[in-house]
This record gives structure tokens, sequence and C-alpha cells, in this order.
């Protein structure tokens, strides 16, 4: 008895103060079911390393958990006004091209560079996705369709009997309720934003949600609900594959968000090569197909478009493009720290209403 | 034994590092606007306390405490009689029901909680199954009776444990003194029992006063409860400046509250012992 | 009168047994809701359709091609019990210690160390959970498997004190006295003497700190930072996006409680057999 208890006390002490494993490890924050885990596998075993994959809910959790020193993060995956307020607090590191070389055999799908090519964030960043925001819809009910086209952002503000839901995230609650009162995104006027706040308090939403808002929708929990792009897709292309009725489907009202998230390399990373060479693993035609597949995002750059609505693969991108032409798209900035904790607050007050 | 007196003073110490200082690091953050990420000249200042005037604010802390107190008397009109019904069973049956009492909450919390969310859902494997549709989420009432299905039990064990150690002779010399049953239990049993009534109020009251992702997740995100607020302001709001100041302030607060509880049970109890 | 008194403790008797079994369907409801996700055959878990013991396959006997989030949640498991059972192990060491120690201290001292070490039980876990990662934070401690570890033992070391001092104060003095007469040394006195009579609170509390460290969510939630995931984070983060929860969650937890049964029913069959015996 005493000779097994000390080969515990051993083997405890060992493994408690003895580092892991001597395989490098990559530290990776993203939104959360935003990567392929398959693609991951794969990396790991093709670079030996151990990749350790950190789901967020959100872009300001995010940044929490970026300014915290004692959690050197290699790949984070923001948003566009988020990294633009890193670059700021400077805890971002610039992107060494040279270092990836996958990135010059591919160009940006135009549309896509003009949003960010000659803003302050582009030595930062290597795109990751783009979509815009819309409305998901339960189509059990075949009026609900014709209210959702009608009514655009009042489907959700003014929803009647209709159940919806919104997403719990500062920056898109207040953009879309600035879109339905017909003021711009990025408005910082405090008479537009009181009156955004307004329009949360009183729009009675059924259920406050971030990726969960589409499981709702889906099983008919929920009617309707604000929900990102990719969302809609990752889900039309999973039911297609298991053969299930489609019950859901997407709306983009004329006037909506377009957005891009992309890979950055924070400051104080420790393993700055390892972390590009992760990138540049994304950045592969092959991988890129499989992991934009699987997220249900439009891929960003041209090359693995034209291969994805080829023959060989047979996607259909006409409902796809985040931005076609004419459309009305908005882009978010940072703005200023007030107006950070302006919509924070505007969120909270909208939430315990 | 006087000599093994020192075997404690490395306790001490730990207890000095993990409890005292934390709590002070808090009360500075609470009273400053200093910055844990960066530490720097800071200066002190109440104005962390205007966190207090916002109306979610209020509206959280007046939710916990009052779902934490309906939480606690519910448990206790409950926990009670279940509590006193089991020690009049005999002692195999009375094993068998603490331990099949005690097996739900082996099971991770937060599953019973994905459980609980289905059981309130419209159209669920709940629903599918038993034919019965409770949609409630998102209201109150789902997290008050989320609340009541996690910590009854906690309300049981420490009154069960008191009665079941009550000496019989008391309750037979009562009796034979003529009381009635009333009157036995009003003046014998229940004084007795105090000491595993208010343990088991604080293990009631304190943990639903706290939670955060119960609410969460039955209340849809709707109700605000304190715990909630808590972590958002550590964890999914942390880069607004002064953001882990004013929720330190609030956990400062909740912690206040705790001690006060605790030093209730010390004027019941005088060992300490009550806790388990 | 006798009838009158027989009557009012049948209906007592009956209302305790009507209110206790409601509590017991009411506080099982949630468990059979997991038996029936843990055998339902779908891949979301969220609507019935139909019976299949595929997902116990998967946990079990999976070990060719299991998919990726499987891998990662047996990595979850498997972290959330050596964890347990690492911090299980130093809290009962460490708590038996100091709990002999603060037994030796007079009155005074004792009230006040017991005051110190009732704190963190009485601390709702948010609060020690955000106390923990502040700490760490200011001590500039990569958050983590360590961090975790650490907070663990933690919050577990004032249970196992608990469990052990009121054996102690059961225990005769002069026996520790007599052993040391009798030319043993203080610390084969200890080993001796003083833990046999104890053993059974050691026990109780080794349980408690095992059954608080593999269900907690908060502290861990807290002090996990990038790399350290138990079933608890692992299921918090899941659960915001419930569609990809994996049923094999459920087969898991429908297994724990199977096990759990095992070992109540295993110890009472010990003991009726030793009281059998005896």
């Amino acid at each position: 008895m005493k000779k097994l208890v000390l080969l515990f006390v051993f083997v405890a002490a060992l493994t408690t103060l003895v580092a892991c494993s001597q395989k490098p490890k990559l530290y990776v924050l993203n939104w959360g079911d935003y990567m392929d885990t398959d693609l991951i596998a794969a990396f790991e075993e093709e670079y030996g390393v151990q990749v350790s994959y950190k789901p967020a809910g959100s872009n300001e959790e995010m940044a929490t958990l970026l300014q915290a020193s004692n959690t050197p993060y290699d790949i984070v995956i923001p948003s566009d006004y988020m990294i633009d307020k890193l670059i700021q607090e400077d805890l971002l590191q610039e992107i060494q091209f040279d270092l990836l070389t996958n990135y010059e055999s591919l160009n940006v799908i135009d549309k896509l560079e003009t949003l960010y090519q000659d803003s302050t964030i582009a030595p930062y960043l290597v795109p990751y996705a783009w979509g815009t925001i819309g409305i998901m819809y339960n189509t059990t009910n075949p009026d609900l369709k014709t209210f959702v086209e009608t009514n655009q952002w009042g489907a959700l503000f003014q929803s009647g009997s209709y159940r919806a839901g919104m997403y719990d995230s500062a920056r898109d609650a207040v953009a879309s309720a600035l879109l339905y009162l017909g003021y711009h995104v990025n408005s910082d006027d405090t008479t537009e934003l009181a009156a955004a706040e307004n329009a949360l308090k009183n729009a009675g939403f059924t259920a406050w949600g971030e990726d969960n808002l589409k499981g709702l929708v889906i099983s008919g929990n929920l009617d309707l609900a604000l929900v990102y792009s990719g969302d809609y897709f990752s889900e039309y292309y999973v039911a297609l594959e298991d053969e299930i009725d489609i019950t859901f489907d997407f709306y983009v009202p004329d006037v909506t968000n377009v957005w891009l998230d992309a890979m950055v390399i924070p400051k104080n990373s420790q393993n700055v090569e390892l972390a590009h060479q992760f990138i540049d693993f994304f950045l592969r035609p092959d991988i890129a197909i499989q992991n934009s597949d699987y997220i249900g995002y439009a891929p960003c750059y041209q090359q693995v478009y034209d291969l994805m609505i080829s023959e060989e693969y047979g996607y259909d991108f006409d409902t796809f493009d985040p931005y076609p032409a004419g459309a009305v798209r908005q882009m978010y900035v940072y703005g200023s720290d007030d107006r950070q904790n302006r919509i924070v607050q505007i969120l909270s007050r909208a939430k315990s209403e | 034994m006087r000599r093994l007196r020192p075997y404690s003073i490395p306790y001490f110490i730990w207890m000095a590092i993990f409890v005292l200082v934390p709590t002070i690091l808090l009360l500075f953050l609470a009273f400053s606007d200093l910055n844990l990420y960066r530490l720097s000249a800071f200066e002190f200042r109440f104005s962390n306390f205007t966190i207090f005037s916002e109306p979610f604010i209020q509206r959280a802390l007046f939710n916990s405490f009052f779902y934490a107190l309906i939480v606690t008397l519910i448990s206790f009109l409950v926990g009670y009689p279940v509590a006193f019904y089991i020690t009049t069973l005999q002692e195999k049956k009375k094993k068998f029901l603490i331990a099949l009492l005690i097996l739900p909450l082996w099971t991770n919390m937060l599953v019973r909680l994905t459980a609980w969310e289905r059981i309130f859902s419209a159209n669920s494997i709940f629903s599918d199954v038993f034919g019965l549709q409770i949609p409630i989420l998102g209201t109150e009432l789902a997290v008050v009776i989320g609340l009541l299905a996690m910590y009854l039990p906690f309300m049981i064990f420490p009154i069960f444990s008191v009665l079941d150690k009550l000496d019989t002779k008391l309750i037979e010399a009562s009796k034979d003194l003529g009381a009635s049953d009333t009157q036995t239990f009003l003046r014998v049993i229940f004084p007795l029992s105090l000491g595993g009534v208010v343990s088991g109020f604080i293990m009631t009251f304190l943990p639903s006063l706290t939670t955060f992702a119960l609410p969460e997740v039955l209340g849809w995100r709707k109700v605000p409860m304190i715990g909630m607020e808590i972590q958002k302001k550590f964890i999914l709001e942390g880069l607004q400046p002064f953001s882990i100041n004013q929720g330190a302030l609030i956990s400062i607060l909740i912690m206040l509250f705790s001690i006060a509880s605790f030093v209730l049970i010390t004027k019941v109890d005088k060992e300490g012992e009550t806790l388990i | 009168m006798m009838v009158q008194n027989q009557i009012k403790s049948r209906v007592r008797k009956t209302s305790g047994l009507l209110i206790t079994i409601l509590t017991f369907l009411f506080l099982y409801l949630p468990i059979i809701i997991i038996f029936l996700i843990s055998v339902n055959n779908s891949t979301r878990g969220y609507r019935w359709e139909g019976f299949t013991l595929k997902w116990y396959q998967d946990l079990l006997f999976n070990v060719t091609n299991p998919s990726s989030d499987l891998r990662i949640f047996r990595e979850a498991i498997g972290n959330t019990i050596w964890v347990a059972l690492r911090s299980t192990f130093f809290a009962t060491l460490l708590g038996t210690i100091f709990a002999i120690g603060i037994h030796a201290l007079d009155k005074k001292k004792r009230v006040k160390m017991m005051v110190l070490n009732n704190i963190p039980v009485v601390n709702p876990d948010i609060v020690t959970g955000i106390s923990l990662m502040v700490v760490f934070s200011l001590l500039s401690f990569q958050l983590g498997e360590s961090t975790v570890l650490l907070a663990h033992i933690f919050f577990s070391i004032p249970y196992v004190v608990l469990s052990i001092i009121p054996k102690l104060k059961r225990l005769d003095p002069n026996m520790y006295e007599a052993a040391l007469d009798l030319g043993c040394s203080r610390l084969s006195a200890v080993w001796r003497v003083i833990l046999p009579n104890i053993s059974t609170g050691i026990i109780g509390g080794a349980l408690i700190a095992f059954t608080m460290s593999i269900d907690d969510f908060v502290i861990s939630y807290f002090t996990s930072g990038i790399d350290f995931e138990n079933v608890s984070i692992w299921l918090y983060t899941k659960m915001k996006n419930p569609q990809n929860l994996n049923p094999t969650l459920y087969a898991y937890n429908v297994l724990i409680i199977l096990i759990t049964i095992g070992v109540i029913l295993y110890i009472n069959l010990k003991k009726d057999r030793k009281e059998k015996i005896s």
C-alpha cells in the first residue's frame, strides 16, 4: 500500500512539474465552429506540432483574452473593426508576407480588397472569410417569407406574433437597429443611438443568443433571427449532405453590413514562424476550399472562388456573393472608446428589458 | 499534541496568499483605475460606483437576490419535509434514498442544464417523447425552476444530516412529558435542527445568487442576474477601460454578503462544523 | 383521541412519502432526458429520431477513426480525471497535515484558522474564480493546466480539513502522548496512532475533494486561460452552438452514473458481508 502511494506521488510530482510534451504548441483563438477541426488535425500531423484551439464567442471576448499578457496566443481571427482597435492598443504585429509562400499566387477578391486595402489595418491581416448579416427564418409558415422580404429589418424589430432572435453582440445588435431606423451602422450621433436603444428595448426579442440562434430557427423554437451569412450556408450544406428537409431560408436586406474576418498575429506570440506556416497552410487552394465548405462563408481569394464554382466542385455562388453589384454595404469601423462603451451599454440595457 | 502546531503554519501562509492577497487586489481594483494587465501608476477614486446607477445592474442585483430568496424558501418548504420523512425510514431505505439523492449531483451541472433546456423548449426531444410542451425558455420561471432543480439537494442534505443525529431519547422524553406531536416538533426537533437549516439556507442561497451559466441558457440571456454581469465585466468586455474595476467592485459586494452570511453560521454553530 | 392521532400520523406519513416521490421525480427528470439523448439516433440530439447505442460505441470503442470532435472530447475527459486525481491527492495530503496542525492549536487561534479555512467554502465560486484569476495575472503565471490544478487544490483543502477535524476531536489526546512516551518519534506517532483513527475522515474528505474537482466549472473557467479544457469548459463553449454538441457527451454522463451506482452497491455489499461475518 505504501509503495503504491509513493509511486503515485512520484508520478504525480513528475507530471505536475515537468512540461507536458516536447512538440511546439500553437495557440489559436477563433470564433466557435469557425475552422474545420479535421484540417487542424492535418496541420498538426504535417508539421509535427500541437495546436490548441480555443473558441471565443465575440470580438470583445477575444480582445479581453488578448490583452492579458499571460495568455500568449499565436493566431487570432477577429473582425475588421476589432483589428483596428487591437492595432491602436499595440497588441498586434505586422504580417511578414514573404513568409507566406502561397500568398503571392492568390489575389484577394476585388470588391473585398477595396474595403480595406487603403486603411491602416492592411499590413496586419490576411483575409480569412467575409460576409454579411441577415435574417434567417423558418419556412414552415409560408407567410413568413413575404413578411421578412417586405419589412426587411423591421421583421426583427416589429415581429408581432413571430418569435424573433437577436445576436448578443453589441456591434451587430446596435447596427441592425441603426439600419432598421435608416441610419448608418457607424453612427455616433447621440439621438440616433438613443433611438437605436429604444428600438432594441421595444422589440421584445424572444431570445438573445450567438451561434445557437440558427439552431433555434431550424428546430422551430424561433421563427426568425439575425444571423451571419455563413451560419445559413453551413447549415444548408449540412442539410444537403444529410439529406434532411430544408425548412429554413436566408434573406439579406437591401442595406446591410459587410464584414471581414482575418488572421492576425499578436505581438506576444511565441511561435511567429509557426504562426505564419499555419496561415500559409490555410492559403492552399484545396485546404481553403475544404475550410470554406465547412464554415459556410465566402472565400476571400479569386482563385479559390473560381475553383469552387468550376465543374470540379460545382458550388453555386449566386446567393453566396456578399457584395453583389449595385448593393449597398456598410463596413464597421472602431470609432472611439466612448462609442464602444455606449454600444455595450445599449446592449446591456436592451437585454434586461 | 502541542508539538504538532508547526504543521499549521504553512497553511496560514497558503491561505494568506490565496485568500488575503486576491481580496486586497480586488479592493485595489475596485477603488481605483488600476489596469490589471498594465500595472502602472494609478489613483484612488470612487467613480467605479457609477456602475450601480445603471438600471440593468440594479435589475440584475434585484433579480439575483429575489430569485435566490424564492428558491431558498421553496427548497426549505419542500426539503425539510423530505429530509424529515427520510429519517423516519429504516436504515437501509434511508441510505438508499440518500444515495439516490446524491446521484444526480454526480452528473455534470452543465449537462443537466442542457437537459432542462430541452425540457423547456417548444420542440425538442422532451416534447417528442413525452408529448408535452413547456415552452418557457427565456422566462424568469424557467430560471427559478432550474435553480430549484440544481440546489434543492443542498438544502436536504444538511437538514437530514442534523435530523438523523438527533437523540431520539429527547423526542421520547418530550412525548412522555405530555407534549403533542406538533409541540414536540416545534419546541424540540426544529430548534435542534436549526444548525442544519441555516447550513442548507447558505448552501442554497449563495450559489443561486451568483450563478451565471444557468440564466444564460434557460433565460435566453434575457433574464439579468449579477453573476452574468460579473462574468461580462471580467471576460466578455474586459478590454473596455475600467470594466475589470467595476467587476471587482461588484465582486466585493457579493463577497461582503457571503461573509456576512458566514458570520451568521458561526453564531448558530460555534465549532465551524456545520458545513459538512 | 388515539384514532385521531393515528389518522394524523397516517396523513403525515403519506404526505411525506408523496412529497418525497415528487421531489425525486423532479430531480430525476433531467437524468431521464440525458439518458434519452444518449440513445437518440441523431447527430444534433435535439429531436427524437430513434433508438441507438452508437454513441456508447463511439465513445468507448472507436479507436481507429475517431472524429476530431471526439478526440477533443476524450482529451477533455482525460484532463478532467487527471486533474481531479492529482488535486484530490495533494489536497488530501495537505489537508490532513493542516488539520492535524490546526487541531493542535489553542482555542483562539484554532477558531481564527477555521474562519480562514471556511472562507473558500462560503465564497461563491465566481468570486473564488475571479480572485484566483486576478492573483495569477498579477504573478504573471501563464493560465493553463497548472493554474487550474493549483486552484482545485486550493478549494479542495478546506473540505478535507472540515472532514477530518471532527474525527480529530473524538480522538483521545492521551494516545498520542502515550505513543511518544513509549519511544515513537513524532512522525511515527502520527503515522501509527493518529492517522488510522481518522481514516474515515481522510477518505470522506478525499471523496468530497474528488467530486468537487470533477464537477467544477466556474473556477476552472476563470483560471484555465488559453490552453486547458476540462469537460465543463468544453461543454460551456459547445453549448453556445448546441447543434454540434456530440451526443457522446451524454453517453459519458450515463456511464458515470452507472459507475457511481456500481461503486455504491459494491461498498454496501462489502459492508453487509463484513457485518455478517462479525
